[in-house]
């Protein structure tokens, strides 16, 4: 090629861009806008904070939810309602036995939260729950700790919890009176990272006053163990039929730490801070 | 239209604009800063970072390819040393007549070790027999030091027993404090210690990070005071200024969940800004329970601010990144 010609084909293509920057500079600036918007979006919100001293409570219960980030508001559902997520504005007011709060935070500015929940339990039949002491650092001389609506705290040092580190664990929970009994729930911790994990089997016994003690097996749980780095409370509720005594007796029973655990092969920890009768 | 120019974006021109913190205490974060090769340098926990007197970074990593990382403060990787720390936990400088020392807490070696700048090991504390508290090396973890203008040595066993113990600056002991109980001058998890020059008299702040608080005694150890964090798992105080700097760990509502934010106190003890975190919101004069807002950060372990209002965020557990640059925003 010629010299001229190729100075030629310069200039025409260096006239062609300067007429293609003229005429789309404005989409330059609005690129550059948009990967600032991209970078905003790039991060998550954290989920909100559903706040309570106790997740059980005697008649009613107003739980707030907050979540102090401008520009951003919940949005919450109750008991599953998923497609009916309201926009939050007052505090909760809850009266069921058994209610679940499930809240996210949302903002234009960044992707909305993962969704956070929290289950919030109603006291049942007054009973007195007798319980072995408990293991190391957890032992507590509250007698009424696991009958005293105080509890569903995730930090394991928490007062409100016991911590055992044995095969299992026997409650004997009294009602004072001869009843009919429908079921029975005890909350307990996960922290698999601390060693907490639920028990892996819950069994209830009746009380039989003519040999003057626990026979009849009720109802039994059993609990999968699966590996989640969640810290949280669950609810284990143990269904009974028929059920017509004044005493019944608890029996948890414990885990091995299972392969993939640094702790594997050892105990596990169980972790009860409440026991309720309905 | 937004979709393809967010989609072709180079990196260069995402550049992060997110903003964190609160009032006028707002930073830009950047995410990139290290500009360290992984295949060369790379980090395992990023634990703590000071700034020498040269206006180096460093950086202390678990990581026994290169324990102390300089950079400068463009995050340009300049040197490291340090093979034999596999613990390394705690990194403190002091400048010791002029010259820049560092002491190192090593959790798995059980010791404390005062180097020279660039690694030459000066003086080795074992294990505290002299407390009467330990029995063997095993008990004693140490996380963090504070070196008093004496050169006195406190010691804070962190992940052991929770004792703070001080020595002289041969390395002699004194006397030991804290520990664990239910009294206000016990703690959980002594994570982190600084002597606190803000004021007269300078006395020394003490993390109880299970206790989401920092407890302050007098120099010969004796409790003052508490102040409460509610929700936040504080690491270690670093005075700057007038204020109070310390990276959340993580939120006491969601623990082992990657919730941690930085927190920012004012002279008296307020806090005034969190970055990723809660607006402070106080109530009759109580600080109200504070949490992660955005997910900006996954474990803050430690802050550093440089000579130009900087901070530096390293992290423990959080996929062996980085640490992460916040320029303030004037």
């Amino acid at each position: 090629m010629e010299l001229w010609q190729s100075l030629s084909i310069q200039v025409r293509a260096h006239s062609l861009n300067r007429i293609l920057f003229m005429k789309y500079k404005y989409l330059f600036v609005l690129l550059f806008l948009c990967s600032n918007a991209r970078a905003q979006d790039s991060f998550q919100l954290a989920p909100p904070l559903i706040k309570y001293q106790s997740i059980f409570f005697d008649d009613r219960l107003k739980v707030p939810i907050v979540f102090e980030q401008r520009g951003a508001y919940i949005t919450y559902s109750i008991d599953g309602e998923t497609s009916k997520a309201k926009k939050y504005n007052k505090p909760i007011l809850i009266n069921k036995e058994l209610t679940t709060i499930k809240a996210r935070a949302n903002s234009k500015d960044f992707r909305a939260s993962e969704i956070v929940e929290a289950t919030f339990i109603k006291s049942g039949i007054p009973v007195m729950v007798h319980f072995p002491e408990a293991s190391g650092p957890y032992k507590r001389n509250k007698p009424s700790i696991l009958s005293d609506n105080q509890g569903g705290i995730t930090n394991h040092n928490s007062p409100t919890w016991l911590g055992y580190d044995k095969d299992s664990v026997s409650l004997i929970i009294e009602t004072g009176k001869v009843q009919s009994l429908r079921k029975v729930l005890i909350n307990v911790l996960q922290n698999q990272q601390a060693w907490i994990f639920p028990p892996s089997k819950a069994v209830v016994y009746a009380y039989d006053k003519q040999t003057n003690g626990f026979s009849q097996v009720l109802t039994t749980v059993s609990t999968p163990l699966e590996k989640n780095e969640k810290v949280q409370c669950s609810a284990i509720i143990l269904e009974l039929n028929n059920c017509k005594t004044d005493k019944v007796k608890l029996v948890l029973y414990n885990n091995k730490l299972p392969s993939w655990h640094q702790g594997a092969g050892k105990l596990a920890w169980m972790f009860i801070d409440e026991v309720k009768l309905y | 239209m937004g979709a393809i120019g967010a989609r072709y974006v180079p990196e260069w021109l995402a550049y992060n604009e997110v903003v964190l913190g609160h009032g006028k205490k707002r930073y830009r974060i950047n995410t990139k800063w290290s500009q360290a090769d992984v295949s060369k340098n790379p980090v395992n926990d990023c634990h703590e970072m000071v700034q020498d007197s040269k206006g180096r970074i460093l950086l202390l990593t678990n990581e026994t390819k290169n324990n102390v990382i300089f950079y400068d403060k463009n995050g340009k990787f300049l040197q490291s040393w340090g093979t034999s720390y596999p613990g390394a936990h705690g990194l403190t400088l002091f400048n010791e007549n002029g010259t820049d020392v560092l002491f190192i807490c090593d959790n798995n070696r059980h010791q404390v070790i005062k180097t020279t700048i660039d690694g030459r090991v000066l003086l080795e504390l074992n294990y505290p027999k002299e407390t009467g508290q330990y029995l063997k090396a095993e008990e004693y973890v140490p996380t963090e030091t504070a070196i008093a203008s004496n050169g006195d040595i406190f010691v804070a066993d962190g992940y052991g027993k929770d004792f703070i113990i001080q020595y002289d600056y041969k390395g002699n002991y004194i006397r030991h404090f804290g520990g664990r109980g239910d009294q206000n001058k016990h703690l959980l998890n002594a994570h982190g210690i600084c002597i606190d020059t803000r004021n007269d008299q300078p006395v020394l702040m003490v993390t109880s990070r299970q206790q989401n608080a920092f407890k302050k005694y007098a120099m010969d150890g004796t409790y003052l005071d508490t102040v409460e964090l509610p929700g936040a798992w504080v690491c270690r105080p670093v005075i700057h200024g007038q204020h109070l700097y310390a990276a959340v760990l993580q939120t006491n509502s969601r623990q082992s969940q990657k919730s941690g934010f930085v927190t920012i106190l004012d002279q008296h003890n307020k806090v005034i800004s969190n970055l990723a975190g809660s607006a402070p919101q106080y109530k009759e004069g109580k600080l109200q329970e504070m949490y992660q807002t955005i997910k900006a950060f996954d474990y803050p372990h430690d802050v550093c601010i440089d000579d130009e209002e900087n901070l530096y965020v390293a992290q423990w557990n959080s996929g062996k990144v980085y640490p992460y640059k916040l320029e303030p925003i004037a």
